[in-house]
């Protein structure tokens, strides 16, 4: 009985230390947002009013929410898109079989992206970007363009150089993580394949794919949901602008609370994306738990 | 690593000893001032303050200009707050609704402090809400910062003195070749997107004109609209720089410094960047050209007080120290600036032409600075950013441009 | 898996060219896609190389100059000779490589929770960890802060290193969760009938075969402390507690920037990385043999 007990309680020992660690630190601050979203100057107010859902009436109602949620679905959709495909096909061509020497050589060059801190990314996209940078001059030299393009300023291409910048900013992690799940799919399924004279699509699509499948899902849920609320490369690489045409929740959410000084604002904000991020994750947990019964 | 981990023994030992023999009193001091040049000047003054006041230790929070302001806030908000600290300006009505200063009346009123009130910079120490809240540690007037040689190049030998000269002379220039042109206007909206305050306040303040009425927006006025269509008249005709909504004011001096542009409207601590960055470069330092009235903006570096320390008597003490003559002299001269206390100005020999040039402009023209009693400024200028660019873009007009911005501005008081 | 392709394969089809011409062929391509891919993405890099050996007035030079006419090592001297810029890298190598190493371990335990055992409130304890990063952190920051002033851990490594533990864990559940999910189950039920205790299961049959997961989470969860500037800052006061990050934001001045020094920092700081992930992946090549043939 005690053993059955005992047995019964072994995965939450294994859980412990993780929820412990998670559970102390961020769930106090995480109903505090919460808490924030339904009160009127928190932070600044020594005694802040609770308003109710006041604020989330107020912000259904600005058409700034509304846009940014856009330019946020076209920025998430755009970047992730950009990542998996970037990062899918250099996995699938770092993990050919070339010389091992090589293969180390070009696995480190191609995560380059990711070891910089975003605003030494940022400032050095601005640089290439510029309209006198190299980018414009190397445009113009080989004749595709008569006048510089100001990327990062014009309203039409700001959104598509972000979108660029976050697609080399984005795809190490997706190449990193797909190439550990293509290291852990057994050789013999491909020599089986071989065998039966399938070609390199067949072989991606009925080995590699089903094969991958929980770390695709996996790494697609939290690409998403990171760059559904990616703040720091937007905001240091064109602040939302020029005008609000690049302006996403997260920063716009920094905007309410750090330009504008408004937290109770930006919690509000802050919880909708938390609540977008909710349902993406339930559709998450409803198709692994599909997946394994 | 041996000798790093002695000394680590060492330091403990001596923190220990230190706080047995006489519990001094740490007050922390938070700036980004340590940052922009020379920190360890700063560990030096700090030393020497130390020597002076064993019972006083100061520990130098430094953190980049871009997060100081929020710092502030947060920090406040946390009670992790520091005791004396560094302000620019436009913050100060903001921190004033958060009740984040201390009032300095009382301080100022007393003998025993380093300096004379009267022979501060004024702007700074201008009550609001009936009293001062803040000393001038510097002060930087902004200028204008010519390219002689591009100016000669494109046929004139001397500097723009008015908006006429300024734009004929600027299409000029951008004339001459490519990758030349007249004037930088730096209206991204990469943070902290504050370009009007650089370029646009200037020009408006040799125009008579004001953003503010007291304490209230006052941006739909005359003196802006006629601004701001100077700034649509230079970028119709080619004058500025190509780029301006993804200039920023940091791409905007480098291109200066390279000698691609004529004129760069900025404060005149870039002097000294510029003359050290390209000794080839023809320079001369002027004050910005003038539509009816000889104003400059004036920007600089305060000292404030929290309201919630709980050293204040050693908080002031050492704002004390950094203000007396000769220590504000030393701090002015290592941030290449002008100092806060006028006591402390060196003399003039008259050797120095940028010296002189901007002693001249201090001593001659209206100063002005209405940044700190304006509402929400920070999250104004973003507006007035977005607005310019797509008044630049050609999207709406001046009027339309300055309706806005004022609309914009209450809706963000609401 | 390497030499799987050259391996001579029973084909039904008539091959159309000798074996080895179309493996050489095959092998050309790779390594020109490799090699085009390569140059596409480092240039960024190079760019901010170059800009680290050149003075800032070349930096806006026209027309761009890739490689520099005044070739300088003053952005790397100054960095060099700057203590405390020392001090920040030091500081990003010990916390990064504390949270990567504690990630590790806490993450994996919970993941072999969730992928081998069914139990009550399994999908609502996802669901938590999943939740902690969906709310944009700038929002968390201030009863965060609150949090670590209240724990005392304000101005201290400690601080810093269970902060991004809070941030690099659920990627480290979640990936090593969906990394354990490819393992077929049989291979612990087979341990099980040895006799083996769960924790010998975990460690010594599945963590093998999952060591490109180990390796990938241990990348994430560096890099994400490397990275991180919002936290490193607001959590620490004493230039004896900060990261590169941070430092690096202090060349961001109010009336200029220091770009050769900045690159020059940036690149110093990194290359150490470059090294340990190219080392890793030498690494990874050998755990996965071993896995292999267990497979």
């Amino acid at each position: 009985m005690i053993l059955k007990l005992l047995r019964q309680a072994t995965p939450y020992w294994f859980l412990l230390p993780g929820l412990f660690i998670l559970g102390t630190l961020l769930s106090v601050p995480l109903y505090k947002v919460i808490e924030y979203s339904l009160y009127d100057n928190v932070i600044i107010e020594p005694d802040p009013t609770f308003v109710g859902l006041q604020n989330y009436a107020d912000m259904l109602g600005d058409s700034g929410y509304w846009s940014a949620l856009f330019n946020t679905a076209v920025f998430t959709i755009g970047s992730v898109v950009g990542h998996l495909l970037v990062g899918t096909i250099l996995a699938m061509l770092v993990n050919a079989d070339i010389h091992p020497k090589a293969r180390t050589v070009f696995r480190s060059l191609l995560i380059l992206p990711w070891i910089f801190t975003a605003v030494v990314v940022a400032l050095n996209w601005q640089l290439l970007l510029n309209p006198f940078g190299v980018v414009n001059y190397a445009l113009q030299s080989i004749g595709l363009v008569s006048e510089p393009l100001d990327w990062l300023g014009d309203p039409d291409l700001a959104m598509w150089s972000l979108l660029i910048i976050s697609t080399w900013r984005g795809y190490p992690f997706i190449m990193v993580s797909f190439l550990s799940g293509l290291q852990s799919i057994p050789s013999e399924l491909y020599e089986a394949a071989d065998i039966d004279g399938a070609n390199f699509f067949h072989k991606f699509w009925h080995v590699t794919v089903p094969q991958l499948k929980p770390v695709i899902y996996g790494v697609a849920l939290l690409d998403l949901i990171w760059t559904f609320q990616l703040f720091p490369l937007v905001w240091l690489t064109t602040g939302g602008g020029p005008g609000r045409s690049t302006e996403v929740l997260s920063t716009l959410t920094y905007r309410l609370a750090f330009v504008d000084f408004e937290f109770s604002r930006a919690s509000t904000a802050a919880v909708t994306i938390l609540g977008i991020s909710a349902i993406f994750t339930m559709l998450y947990l409803i198709n692994e738990s599909r997946n394994r019964t | 690593m041996k000798p790093k981990m002695k000394g680590l023994v060492a330091s403990v030992l001596l923190a220990l000893g230190s706080s047995q023999a006489h519990a001094a009193t740490q007050i922390e001091w938070l700036q980004w001032f340590a940052a922009e040049q020379n920190a360890d000047f700063y560990d030096t003054i700090v030393e020497e303050f130390e020597a002076a006041n064993p019972d006083i230790t100061v520990k130098l929070v430094t953190q980049p200009f871009g997060k100081v302001r929020e710092s502030i806030v947060t920090n406040r908000a946390i009670g992790v707050g520091s005791d004396v600290l560094g302000l620019n300006m436009p913050w100060t009505s903001e921190f004033l609704d958060m009740k984040i200063l201390e009032p300095l009346d009382e301080y100022l009123a007393r003998d025993d402090k380093g300096f004379e009130v009267d022979r501060l910079v004024q702007a700074p120490i201008g009550k609001i809400n009936g009293s001062t809240w803040m000393v001038p540690l510097n002060a930087f007037p902004f200028v204008m910062h010519v390219n002689r040689g591009l100016l000669q190049k494109a046929g004139f030998d001397k500097a723009p003195e008015n908006w006429e000269e300024l734009k004929s002379m600027a299409i000029a220039i951008s004339a001459l070749e490519d990758g030349t042109s007249g004037i930088g206007m730096p209206f991204s909206s990469q943070p902290p997107a504050n370009g009007p305050i650089l370029t646009f306040l200037p020009l408006l303040y040799t125009a008579g004109g004001r953003i503010v009425d007291g304490i209230e927006p006052d941006f739909d006025n005359p003196d802006v609209v006629k601004t701001l269509t100077f700034l649509q008249e230079l970028n119709a005709a080619g004058a500025l720089a190509p780029g301006a909504a993804s200039r920023t004011g940091g791409v905007d001096l480098e291109e200066f410094i390279a000698g691609r542009t004529g004129f760069l409207i900025s404060p005149a601590v870039h002097a000294r960047a510029i003359v050290a960055r390209n000794p080839e470069l023809e320079y001369e330092l002027v004050r910005v050209p003038v539509l009816n009235k000889e104003a400059y903006r004036v920007h600089g570096w305060e000292l404030g007080m929290a309201a919630d320390s709980k050293h204040k008597e050693e908080a002031w003490k050492f704002i004390s120290f950094l203000m007396s003559g000769d220590v504000n002299g030393r701090m002015a001269a290592a941030a290449s600036a002008l100092p806060g206390n006028l006591d402390a100005l060196g003399e003039d020999s008259g050797e120095d032409p940028i010296f002189t040039a901007q002693r001249n402009i201090l001593e001659n023209d209206e100063s002005v600075e209405e940044l700190r009693q304006a509402p929400k400024t920070v999250a104004s200028w973003s507006v007035m950013t977005e607005e310019i660019q797509s008044m630049l873009a050609g999207d709406q007009t001046p009027q339309q441009a300055a309706s806005r911005v004022q609309a914009r501005w209450l809706e963000l008081l609401n | 898996m390497s030499g799987q392709i050259s391996r001579v394969v029973v084909s039904p089809k008539k091959p159309w060219l000798r074996e080895a011409t179309r493996v050489r062929i095959t092998r050309v391509s790779l390594y020109l896609a490799l090699i085009l891919a390569v140059v596409v993405i480092t240039f960024p890099v190079l760019w901010m190389l170059s800009v680290s050996f050149k003075p800032t007035t070349d930096t806006f030079s026209l027309p761009p100059q890739l490689i520099p006419e005044n070739f300088q090592l003053d952005g790397y001297i100054k960095v060099l000779q700057n203590e405390t810029f020392r001090t920040f890298i030091i500081n990003s190598y010990l916390i990064g490589l504390a949270v990567t190493f504690l990630s590790l371990i806490i993450g994996t335990l919970a993941a072999f929770a969730f992928s081998r055992y069914r139990f009550f409130g399994d999908q609502a304890a996802k669901l938590f960890v999943i939740a902690t990063q969906m709310v944009p952190t700038i929002t968390l920051l201030i009863p965060f802060f609150g949090v670590i002033v209240w724990l005392r851990l304000y101005d201290t490594h400690l601080g810093l290193i269970v902060t991004y533990l809070t941030f690099g864990l659920p990627y480290a559940i979640i990936m090593m969760n969906a990394y354990l999910n490819t393992i077929p189950k049989d291979f612990d039920e087979a341990a099980i009938i040895d006799g083996c205790s769960p924790f010998r299961v975990l460690f010594s049959v599945l963590l093998p075969m999952a060591t490109p997961g180990l390796i990938s989470t241990a990348v994430y969860t560096f890099l994400l402390s490397w990275n991180e500037f919002l936290f490193a800052l607001a959590l620490t006061r004493s230039t004896e507690m900060r990261t590169v990050p941070v430092g690096i934001s202090m060349l961001v001045g109010e009336f200029g920037l220091k770009w050769d020094e900045m690159m020059a920092f940036s690149v110093i700081g990194s290359v150490p990385v470059l090294l340990l992930f190219m080392f890793v992946q030498r690494y990874v090549v050998s755990g996965l043999s071993a896995g292999g043939v267990k497979g």
